[in-house]
């Protein structure tokens, strides 16, 4: 047993090892634009990946279930969703310059995990049921979708950015054919429309199954505690997360553009975190629905050790300063890119 | 149309009741207690406006799908097909073979003197998915109206050991059960009932994700006495938490009726293809709701197969 938690604590501090390197090499990558650079943080990745994956395995060996009940399981569960689908996603298709947001973010989720209390806790009985083995995955599946849709529609904002400052510098007479080839350089070939259109995608996949994720959900809140809707926290942010996007897909059929659309996604992604972190650390007011059946998202019950307070200040410092520095809305007399037909 | 149900049946209307609605959730959620907004005679305003919007939404542009779908307009002028973000030129062959290229389409056509028009259409029933979901979430909120108005939840505290009635069942809690985990921890608990029904003893059990439903009320363990009396081992009372909640079944229903929505509308594409020959050319246009990308692609395949070139600006960010 004891030589099982060593090879899992072993397993995963390789993979936060290797999700470092690979996000520090995905942002010299970002920044520099150097070749070859992204091959090798894929390949950190994926490594990682692979250690990961045999660290939760050993995890679901000793413990007796599956590696998402505690703080410390649900995050490293989640780091390995993201990364296990940025890795499903390049074998269709060369997407490896989404590790500048996915690698940063499965990195993040697993600095979290390292600071929660690792011991495996057995389960409550509110949590043996079935639903635990549906509602989780289905949930994790749903954010991974909203986590692409995220990195999508930032790369896309990036990207606007940056044909918007070339193309007013450089004064183009014919704006027609607008990417230089700076921008598509770094972003390896995705036009506009790509992005735009993987952001959707992402949604596409991740909001019916946040739908279906809230309704199981609900069936077990209601075999749990007697109540399919009791307007707990984590219920209320999954509601306001499902009706965000709400917003998006109807903004896309109506014509908004397709800046609103990442706009709102970005929100949306904003909203996804609050409800899987800020419900449990931010708002401090959650109370127990009853004795028997305490609300079973409060993974390992709130704790408040001030490392995890101060990591989240930071992260979030971090993260908003390099939103806001990095995008502006355009003037007000840009063109909009919308409206060109774009590089095939 | 009416100024005032353009407004109501509007997007936008929509979408300013749901960003409302987003923002009384968000301050209810911050709110110590806060879940007394949700129960506020505003928010359920909102909830009503949205439905109000659904429903007028629904009705008016159900009736346009349905059009749209059944009597497509087909004979189209060159500058429709032309400005199609799939489109090309081929030169005339039987249109016999152009339907042979479109598997799985259903086909409408037209025959003038000197054209002709042939339409093709594919996974109609997308375009029904959101209604479908709409009328989910509709079903939804009537279900947790009629849960509301008509359905009861309360905790009644029944000593152990004592036949009681609650709730219009004769329940006697026999034994109240916990377990423990080796580290302390509590793995189960479990109250073993006995339910008298006419004189007829039914022995049942209530466990955590185990309620007892008789005669449409649910029981579930709420909690118990854990500082009191104990009798051979048994706390004095039992909290049941007891409900009836007739609008339930009506909930799972609008909640099945939603997904299956957003299943068909975000999986099944509709694709349509506008065919137009005269005596030298053929004139092909299409359009899709989902994955442009992908649709663009098939389309070259099509032209490519009845010896057609594509042209090559033809991804557009928007259609």
């Amino acid at each position: 047993m004891m030589d099982l938690v060593n090879y899992e604590i072993f397993g995963f501090e390789i993979a936060i090892g290797a999700y470092l390197l690979c996000s520090l090499l995905f942002i010299f990558y970002f920044v520099t634009k150097r070749k070859g650079l992204d091959g090798i943080a894929f390949t950190l990745a994926a490594f990682g990946f692979a250690f990961q994956t045999c660290a939760l395995g050993i995890r679901l060996l000793y413990a007796g279930h599956p590696p998402w009940i505690n703080t410390y399981e649900i995050m490293s569960f989640f780091a390995w969703a993201i990364i296990g689908a940025y890795l499903v996603m390049n074998t269709r298709l060369n997407y490896k310059v989404f590790g500048v947001i996915v690698a940063p973010f499965a990195f993040i989720l697993m600095g979290f995990a390292s600071l929660q209390p690792k011991n495996p806790e057995p389960l409550a009985p509110a949590l043996q049921s079935v639903w635990l083995l549906i509602h989780v995955p289905i949930m994790m599946l749903a954010y991974c979708g909203f986590v692409v849709s995220f990195a999508a529609s930032i790369l896309y904002l990036f990207k606007e950015k940056e044909i918007l400052t070339i193309n007013t510098s450089d004064d183009l007479k014919s704006s027609n054919v607008f990417p230089s080839a700076k921008t598509l350089k770094i972003f390896s070939g995705f036009t506009l429309a790509q992005l735009d259109d993987l952001s959707y995608k992402g949604v596409a996949l991740a909001f019916p199954l946040l739908t279906i994720g809230i309704i199981t959900g609900a069936i077990w809140a209601d075999r749990a505690w007697g109540s399919y809707w009791s307007w707990d926290p984590k219920e209320t942010w999954s509601l306001i997360t499902w009706l965000i996007f709400l917003i998006y897909l109807h903004a896309r059929t109506s014509d908004w553009g397709t800046k609103i659309s990442a706009y709102i996604s970005v929100f949306g992604f904003l909203s996804v975190i609050f409800t899987f972190l800020g419900v449990s650390y931010v708002l401090p007011f959650l109370e127990n629905h009853v004795e028997l059946s305490p609300s079973l998202h409060e993974y390992t019950g709130g704790d408040y050790t001030a490392g995890t307070v101060l990591f989240i200040c930071v992260v979030s410092t971090i993260l908003v300063l390099l939103i806001l520095s990095r995008i502006r809305p355009p003037g007000p007399k840009m063109p909009k890119p919308s409206k060109y037909v774009l590089e095939t | 149309m009416n100024p005032l149900l353009r407004l109501v049946t509007s997007v936008k209307f929509a979408i300013a009741l749901i960003v409302l609605i987003i923002a009384v959730a968000i301050i209810g959620s911050f709110l110590p207690s806060g879940t007394f907004v949700y129960s506020s005679p505003f928010f359920f305003s909102l909830l009503g406006l949205l439905a109000v919007s659904i429903i007028s939404c629904s009705f008016t542009k159900v009736v346009t799908t349905w059009q749209n779908v059944m009597a497509p307009e087909i004979g189209v002028s060159d500058a429709f097909v032309t400005q199609l973000p799939c489109n090309s030129t081929i030169k005339a062959i039987d249109l016999d073979e152009v339907k042979k290229q479109l598997r799985g389409y259903k086909f409408t056509e037209l025959n003038t003197a000197d054209l002709s028009y042939l339409f093709a259409q594919k996974g109609q029933i997308s375009r029904f998915g959101a209604h479908f979901s709409h009328i989910g979430v509709l079903i939804v909120l009537l279900g947790a109206i009629i849960g509301g108005v008509c359905g009861y939840s309360k905790i009644a505290v029944v000593p152990t050991q004592q036949l009681v009635t609650v709730s219009g069942a004769e329940i006697k809690i026999n034994s109240f059960e916990v377990s423990y985990y080796d580290n302390g921890m509590p793995r189960d608990y479990k109250a073993y009932v006995t339910i008298n029904e006419g004189n007829v003893l039914h022995n049942d059990s209530i466990a955590v994700n185990q309620p007892l439903t008789y005669k449409g009320v649910s029981f579930f363990l709420d909690s118990f006495d854990s500082d009191g009396f104990y009798r051979d081992g048994q706390p004095g009372w039992v909290a049941l938490k007891i409900r009836s909640d007739p609008g339930e079944p009506i909930v799972w229903i609008g909640a099945a009726v939603t997904v299956t929505g957003l299943v068909t509308s975000f999986y099944i594409p509709y694709k349509r293809i506008w065919i137009k020959k005269s005596c030298k050319s053929i004139l092909l246009g299409g359009k899709t709701n989902k994955n442009r990308l992908k649709f663009s692609r098939e389309f070259e395949q099509i032209v490519a197969n009845l010896g057609g070139t594509f042209p090559t600006e033809n991804i557009r960010t928007k259609n």
